[in-house]
């Protein structure tokens, strides 16, 4: 099975600490807990599409610029 | 009612009220010593919960149904780990009892409940349409060529 978890990296921690913001400041203005954004960060768990998308927005970028399937972004 | 209590409260205020149910039946039956054992882990339970609920951890938002999506999907796994491990349980605690022959009733009363859960899971969660092909030229394609 594909683990999409292993392939699909995410620029949530380069984006918050680039705009100052803590853990718990990003996860109240999300709604969600601070345990979340870390397992956001850290690829433990895989936002939903709203949830994705409230991520996007919060950081003005499109959800294909904050997660990445091919992490080609995150390389270069 | 229980809406205008804090969620936070409601668990803890119903374990006392359980405990205290229970702690007269116990003085009923068994005389005032009995809340001796009984009266410490009532009180505490409650309170132990409560100061539990206010920490910042996932055990914390479930003890105050105040869950984000991950915990509450952390939540539906837990869920489905303890229903695994209690079938499992009820299923070798069958056996066991079926070749001790011993009493099986108990035993079939769980394995009957896994059944009619499993039944009931199914029906709450089905999706409608799920699995029809709603493709051009396939038995549902009206479904689509509507719009």
């Amino acid at each position: 099975m594909l683990r999409y978890l292993d392939i699909v990296r995410n620029r949530v921690r380069e984006q918050r600490t680039q705009r100052g913001l803590s853990q718990a400041e990003l996860a109240g203005a999300l709604g969600v807990s601070r345990q979340t954004v870390i397992s956001i960060e850290n690829g433990r768990y895989m936002p939903s599409l709203p949830l994705a998308f409230r991520i996007a927005r919060f950081f003005d970028l499109t959800v294909d610029k904050m997660f990445d399937p091919d992490d080609e972004e995150a390389a270069t | 009612m229980m809406r205008s209590i804090r969620p936070r409260l409601r668990t803890p205020l119903m374990m006392l009220v359980f405990g205290a149910v229970f702690a007269a039946a116990a003085v009923v039956g068994y005389g005032w010593g009995s809340l001796l054992h009984l009266g410490p882990v009532i009180i505490a339970g409650p309170v132990v919960y409560y100061v539990w609920g206010g920490r910042n951890s996932d055990s914390a938002a479930m003890i105050r149904q105040q869950l984000d999506e991950r915990q509450a999907y952390r939540g539906l796994k837990i869920q489905a780990v303890v229903g695994r491990v209690m079938s499992g349980g009820a299923s070798i605690a069958f056996l066991a009892a079926w070749a001790a022959k011993a009493t099986l009733w108990p035993f079939e009363i769980f394995l009957a409940l896994f059944v009619v859960a499993l039944l009931a899971g199914w029906v709450i969660t089905r999706e409608r349409g799920d699995g029809r092909d709603d493709s051009p030229g396939s038995p549902h394609s009206w479904l689509t060529s509507r719009q």
